[in-house]
């Protein structure tokens, strides 16, 4: 073929990446408040935009069953008003900074981003602090948006098959587990939150001990400082929450189910639990194999299944990072008059070959080259802090931010061997059968 | 007047190219390399997916793993996309690749192998992909928003066109448009701070050899005025809620004033969460998760679109408050508009950050429209100049305060109001039957 990996193409890369993302850790800096909020500032650019984002250390992973769905309720409600700001006024005034706040809510975060320009950031500031302190849930409102998540749910999941069959994959690798249920909860959790419930958990997550406040643009790092401190600052102090006993994680294997869904054409997930978000070797193998098997229209298990056996008419593959332990996921559409068995049976064979067979230099390049060139190009403020966020929030160490770059050079072939031989032990995952409803 | 973020020039040829770079740039350069379509309108629906999917399927030299692994080795994942009147054909290369890159996308684009038992493969697959996307309320929306505002038109069926249409396609036929689509290109567009070594690189590459090219490179707003809107409503039996969209005349033209003065209604209206459209539609009433709403650049004038997904027995309701806002003559107060020009302000400067957006902002905006460069920013300039009087009285004159174009609705017959289910298309009519 008339183009390979060389090895100094890899290098130079990463050697890029890494002065790239050291000059930004250089640049970044993080303090803590007397009441415990973590504020982290980093300059970046001369564009006159600043993104900012709050993040909870509060998720659907730390909701007890009966109040699954609740942290995204609450997320939908940190918009409706305040003591001081009424109701329908928090996007008025955040619009008139030039600014656009959305939130959103995943299982061990729920975060509050905006993107405005930078001379508004002392405002913007204010006004978050106001929400984080002053939150004023009442009781009409609520119920009107508890409507619209309802509706969110109806519409992003109840009429979306494959939603629906990733909802049931997740209970099968997760079992009861605080990973099994999903963010936006189930209809009937959502129609019975009452105002207090929600009170409450606003109460007991949204203390400053819990906040992570990123900063990240063309901001002075001084000043940036001091207006946080004069916003959040002000926020007085309390007991961190407990979440011992919610956050125990166990990963289900060799599970089998088939369920009817309103899908047109069946489907196949395989899920396999994997080692905490903290365990970065194990992630980062993870999304190297992942490179190596499928990526854009190239890989082992698409040439395997989709170009020379034709087997699959579409695959992904997939990790979805969680502090306590990641899940990976395998999904693809068998063709016309493939069944599930014979495609499960190539997949099998296909990672069997792999980990039993040469796995080159350049091969694990390649992969690693993608993943750096992923990387490079998200680097737009809001990209870097999501990054960052992604760094303490999932694996608990800022640092992961450069350390990453240095565990996926070196990753070796053995890593990839070992992991594939896992993947391909049917005993190893849970798998899921998704049918076309009998008519 | 500001200095347009993307530079314009010409190749010897009259190729057009346009380049950009920012100080936030990694060493990774976006290129666009646009080919183009002699008409808007298809001969035959589908025709051109389908030779760019067959195109993917191996070239002369390499087999479809092979051309697309040794891609992935540079750490590349080329697009090869439809656009409404060209073909676009994408990369993000690492300038250290260049080279070997661009001898890769010269030999996927001008040498496919195009072996007939790959064409039969690729019209099964996508015969299958067409009923796995009736799964999808989004796809079955947007299917029935083509069909109800291109009428008339060939516009109207499916992009990818229905199993009837891809049926007349043959292999002959297929080499026979690629040998005429893809002459040299009619646009190149690159983000990076190397960008004269880019363009060099592919007049060495690329570019070498191929043939003239027979036409330029022109906006497809000619092939919309034979379009006849009409309303369509869809049975869609497993949705949990409906889709419901509406189109309506915006204003004529290439005025500035006139766009301005729309835009900023628009804006004010319509645009993020304290804009009266979501604060009434979804805060006050909970009619909906989602509200969209834009204006819709034709070339020579604009189309308004609204849409929103409520529960089914709520879209009649859902209509009307939305069309009620249009016509609302204090729906708005001076304070909604100053904040829409702050807001309008920002975005702009977001869309420019850095140089892969500025040069994506500047194709949605400038360069696909044939519009000269710096003509956007002359645009926003003209909005947030408007006066906000004249805006309030343009607002009242275009939009849902004509009758609509088109009104779309998918959902579920027994639960949708009963002035929609008479006339209603089932899904195997929309995806497969004539348009």
């Amino acid at each position: 073929m008339t183009s390979s990996t060389d090895a100094s193409l890899v290098s130079t890369a990463l050697a890029h990446a890494r002065e790239h993302r050291r000059a930004l850790w250089d640049k970044l800096d993080t303090r803590t408040l007397e009441n415990g909020a973590r504020v982290h500032v980093l300059p970046q650019g001369n564009h006159g935009i600043a993104a900012v984002e709050i993040w909870a250390d509060v998720g659907a992973g730390d909701e007890p069953a009966p109040l699954a769905g609740i942290s995204h309720l609450l997320e939908h409600m940190m918009f409706r008003g305040t003591h001081d700001v009424p109701d329908g006024e928090f996007d008025i005034r955040v619009q008139a900074l030039g600014a656009r706040a959305n939130a959103w809510t995943w299982y061990d975060t729920t975060a509050y981003t905006t993107i405005l320009g930078a001379d508004h950031l002392e405002k913007l500031l204010a006004l978050e602090a106001d929400r984080f302190e002053n939150l004023h849930i009442d009781e009409e409102v609520f119920q009107t948006e508890r409507d619209v998540v309802l509706n969110e749910r109806a519409l992003t999941a109840d009429s979306d098959p494959n939603t629906l069959a990733q909802e049931h994959l997740d209970r099968m690798l997760f079992g009861e587990g605080p990973y099994a249920r999903p963010v936006i909860g189930y209809r009937e959790n959502i129609a019975s939150f009452t105002h207090e419930q929600l009170t409450d958990w606003y109460r007991a997550h949204y203390a400053p001990h819990a906040l992570d406040i990123w900063i990240v643009g063309d901001v002075p790092v001084e000043a940036t400082h001091r207006h946080v401190a004069d916003s959040f600052g002000a926020i007085a102090g309390g007991p961190p929450p407990s979440k011992a006993g919610e956050m125990r994680v166990t990963h289900h294997t060799h599970v089998r189910d088939r369920i009817e869904l309103a899908v047109t054409e069946p489907l196949v997930l395989m899920a396999w639990g994997l080692a905490p978000g903290r365990d970065r070797r194990a992630v980062l193998t993870w999304r190297v194999l992942s490179e190596m098997l499928a990526f854009g229209r190239g890989g082992i298990l698409r040439t395997a299944l989709e170009h020379d056996q034709k087997l699959a008419l579409y695959q992904d593959i997939y990790v979805q990072e969680h502090r306590l332990g990641h899940s990976a996921v395998w999904e693809a559409t068998p063709r016309s008059g493939v069944s599930h068995a014979e495609l499960c049976d190539a997949f099998y064979a296909t990672l069997s070959a792999l980990s039993a067979g040469e796995i080159s230099a350049q091969a694990l390049d390649a992969a690693r080259i993608r993943i750096v060139s992923q990387w490079a190009s998200r680097n737009a403020p809001w990209q870097v802090l999501q990054t960052l966020g992604d760094a303490v929030h999932t694996t608990h160490d800022a640092a992961n931010f450069l350390k990453d770059l240095d565990i996926l050079e070196a990753i070796t072939a053995e890593d990839i061997r070992t992991l594939a031989t896992r993947l391909a032990d049917p005993q190893s995952n849970v798998l899921l059968f998704v049918e076309p409803e009998a008519v | 007047m500001q200095r347009p973020w993307v530079q314009e020039d010409r190749l010897r040829d009259g190729t057009r190219v346009y380049t950009t770079a920012s100080s936030l740039d990694a060493p990774v350069a976006q290129i666009h390399c646009i080919f183009a379509l002699p008409s808007a309108l298809p001969e035959v629906a589908g025709e051109v997916p389908v030779l760019l999917e067959w195109m993917q399927r191996g070239t002369e030299a390499h087999s479809r793993s092979e051309i697309f692994d040794a891609f992935g080795a540079l750490g590349i994942e080329p697009q090869l996309s439809m656009l409404p009147s060209g073909i676009l054909f994408s990369m993000r290369c690492l300038d250290a690749c260049r080279e070997v890159a661009l001898g890769l996308a010269q030999e996927l684009l001008f040498r496919p192998a195009f072996e007939d038992g790959e064409l039969e493969d690729v019209l099964v697959e996508m015969d299958q992909d067409d009923r796995a996307s009736r799964d999808v309320a989004g796809q079955i929306s947007y299917r029935a928003q083509r069909r109800a505002r291109w009428h008339g038109t060939t516009l109207a069926a499916p992009v990818n066109g229905t199993k009837a249409t891809r049926k007349k396609l043959d292999g002959a036929y297929l080499r026979g448009l690629h040998a005429q689509l893809f002459e040299r290109p009619a646009i190149l567009a690159i983000a990076s701070e190397q960008s004269d070594a880019w363009i060099a690189a592919l007049e060495r590459t690329m570019l070498r050899d191929r043939p003239t090219r027979r036409w330029e490179y022109t906006p497809p707003t000619a092939s919309y005025l034979h379009a006849q809107p009409r309303d369509i409503f869809v049975d869609a039996p497993a949705l949990e809620h409906a889709v419901v969209s509406r189109y309506s005349p915006g204003p004529a033209g290439e005025d500035l004033a006139t766009i301005a003065r729309t835009f900023l209604h628009h804006e004010a209206l319509t645009d993020g969460m304290s804009a009266p459209l979501m604060v009434q539609l979804r805060g006050e009433k909970s009619l909906s998760y989602s509200v969209f709403s834009m204006l819709i650049d034709r070339g020579d004038g604009w189309d308004q679109c609204f849409e929103i997904e409520p529960s089914a027995e709520r879209v009649e309701e859902a209509l009307a408050a939305g069309s009620a806002l249009w016509v609302q003559e204090d729906a708005l107060t001076a304070e909604d508009f100053r904040r829409a020009r702050i807001a309008l302000h920002t975005q702009e400067r977001l869309q420019t950050i850095d140089a892969p957006r500025a040069l994506a902002h500047s194709l949605r905006h400038e360069i696909l429209w044939n519009r000269p460069m710096g003509s956007r920013q002359a645009q926003v300039q003209a909005i947030l100049d408007a006066d906000a009087d004249d805006a309030r009285t343009m607002g009242a004159g275009y939009g849902m305060s004509q009758s609509p174009l088109c009104t779309v609705v998918v959902g579920r017959k027994a639960d949708l109001p009963q002035k929609f289910q008479s006339e209603m298309l089932d899904l195997d009519a929309l995806f497969d039957a004539d348009f």
